[in-house]
């Protein structure tokens, strides 16, 4: 336990020194919702979820919750390809330090950037957006919001171990992230979607977690998508420790 | 009797007919065998693109072999790779402190160590300076910091003294001595011959993925034959390439 807080030390001090950086992707989800949703929500009354209409403002702020994790899933990926380019993980392995307590080491990295973005959807979202139930947002955000971090974190490090390069690392995260986050129904429903657009959308993982936050917020919270949502993270995490196991330590690019 | 150096305990590190093929299918390594005990120095010579860089980092673990096994005593392995492979976004003393911690230093005793490492190779000015910033020799340094911060059992070094200066090679070698005295063992790939020859107590001379000479010291300059300096034996090796 000792290694992976170092380790997840290192990540926070890496964070914080490359801060200027980070910015972005801190105020990335506060910037959707108080222009975006707010501003859909003034043109957009009411929008069907599960045959019941509902504000749009409701609707979409769980979306947030979800990018959340999308984007903690793509971090994770540049992270682990920087990790094993710059030796980092070669010295963790050395040490004897399992790929599962490196992968701990991450999501307890990433954990703090997490809850003040949810501290800040939330507070904005009580703000803005009329009928926020703040006690589920709050309750949500503390004990759901993480665990669909922890895994797209598992998920985005899976994807790090095949990559060998950082055109390969840049490539990857370009062609993914839109398409990742635009084929969920995180910001719009996908009841009247093109077929293809509804295929993606079947398989994204992303669709099943917001499907979940949503019915938490909007207080039908159905058993079957919390099963489905445990599962992608017992599924994430196997597939993680699984690649990270077989991964080089080390990347060969120069 | 003094019994020779290295040659008196069990292996910190034994490779056996170790062999790395590349994802684009190059043969950097072929049927490459080896035996480190605790304290000797073994010399690794070879030109470049001989596969000493993949040898250094296939025994320490950090590439996959591809054939063969590597079975080491020891995890405490120092390690400096050729290429540049630190963390950018962490300052000199935080990439030495890492790594001191991660082999169970506490964090006081993980920042002692890691500054006298960085005194000693001349990086106290810049410790808290992000690698980033700082020049190829100073980032080589902090490689090499990285590697002795802790107390290693093993160490592997990939061309260590390069980028360092006149003084910074002296006091690596005077150091590496001294961590062979204390059975440290170290495996070290250089260019400087003259260096080699002075510290090592036995040489592998690899071309092309093949060892093609082992020798000590004893051996060296006890032949009959006209080989006699680690430079003579190194070039004879490469007649044929010439």
């Amino acid at each position: 336990m000792r290694q992976t807080l170092v380790l997840a030390e290192m990540h926070l001090r890496s964070t914080w020194n490359w801060r200027p950086m980070y910015l972005g992707r801190l105020i990335e989800p506060v910037a959707y919702l108080a222009f975006m949703i707010v501003g859909l929500n003034t043109s957009v009354n009411g929008i069907t979820d599960h045959g019941q209409s509902v504000p749009y403002g409701l609707f979409a702020m769980p979306g947030i919750f979800a990018l959340l994790g999308a984007r903690a899933g793509i971090g994770a990926m540049t992270d682990f390809s920087n990790d094993r380019k710059w030796g980092v993980f070669a010295f963790a392995r050395s040490a004897n330090v399992s790929p599962g307590r490196y992968l701990v080491s991450l999501v307890l990295a990433a954990l703090p950037m997490c809850y003040i973005q949810c501290l800040l959807v939330t507070i904005l979202a009580v703000l803005v957006i009329p009928g926020t139930p703040v006690l589920t947002v709050s309750a949500v955000a503390c004990l759901v919001v993480p665990l669909i971090v922890a895994a797209w974190i598992c998920l985005g490090a899976a994807l790090g171990a095949a990559i060998q390069s950082y055109s390969q690392r840049d490539m990857v995260a370009s062609l993914t992230t839109l398409p990742l986050i635009l084929s969920a129904p995180l910001f719009f429903s996908m009841d009247g979607a093109p077929i293809y657009l509804k295929v993606l959308s079947w398989i994204n993982p992303l669709t099943y977690q917001v499907d979940f936050l949503r019915g938490l917020v909007l207080g039908r919270l159905q058993l079957v998508d919390a099963v489905i949502c445990l599962a992608i993270l017992v599924v994430s995490a196997a597939l993680g420790l699984i690649l990270l196991h077989k991964a080089e330590w080390l990347t060969v690019e120069r | 009797m003094v019994p020779p150096r290295g040659s008196n305990s069990a292996a910190l590190l034994s490779a056996e007919h170790v062999s790395k093929r590349y994802s684009n299918d190059v043969l950097a390594l072929d049927d490459f065998c080896l035996t480190i005990n605790p304290g000797e120095i073994v010399g690794l010579i070879g030109p470049n693109g001989a596969g000493k860089s993949t040898v250094l980092n296939v025994l320490g673990g950090f590439l996959h072999p591809t054939g063969g096994t590597v079975t080491t005593a020891t995890n405490r392995i120092g390690w400096c790779p050729q290429q540049t492979v630190v963390d950018w976004s962490l300052t000199a003393l935080e990439n030495a402190v890492l790594v001191a911690r991660l082999f169970g230093a506490n964090r006081r005793q993980a920042l002692a160590q890691a500054e006298q490492a960085l005194d000693l190779l001349g990086l106290h000015a810049v410790a808290t300076t992000q690698a980033e910033e700082l020049s190829g020799g100073q980032l080589q340094r902090i490689q090499i910091a990285r590697a002795i911060c802790f107390n290693a059992s093993l160490l592997l070094l990939d061309e260590p003294t390069t980028g360092l200066d006149v003084e910074g090679q002296i006091a690596l070698w005077t150091y590496l001595n001294v961590r062979r005295d204390a059975g440290v063992g170290i495996l070290v790939s250089s260019h400087d011959l003259d260096a080699l020859e002075r510290s090592c107590d036995r040489f592998l001379i690899l071309r092309h993925g093949h060892i093609v000479m082992t020798s000590s010291v004893a051996q060296l300059t006890g032949s009959d034959d006209e080989a006699t300096t680690l430079r003579q034996a190194y070039l004879s090796t490469g007649e044929e390439d010439r």
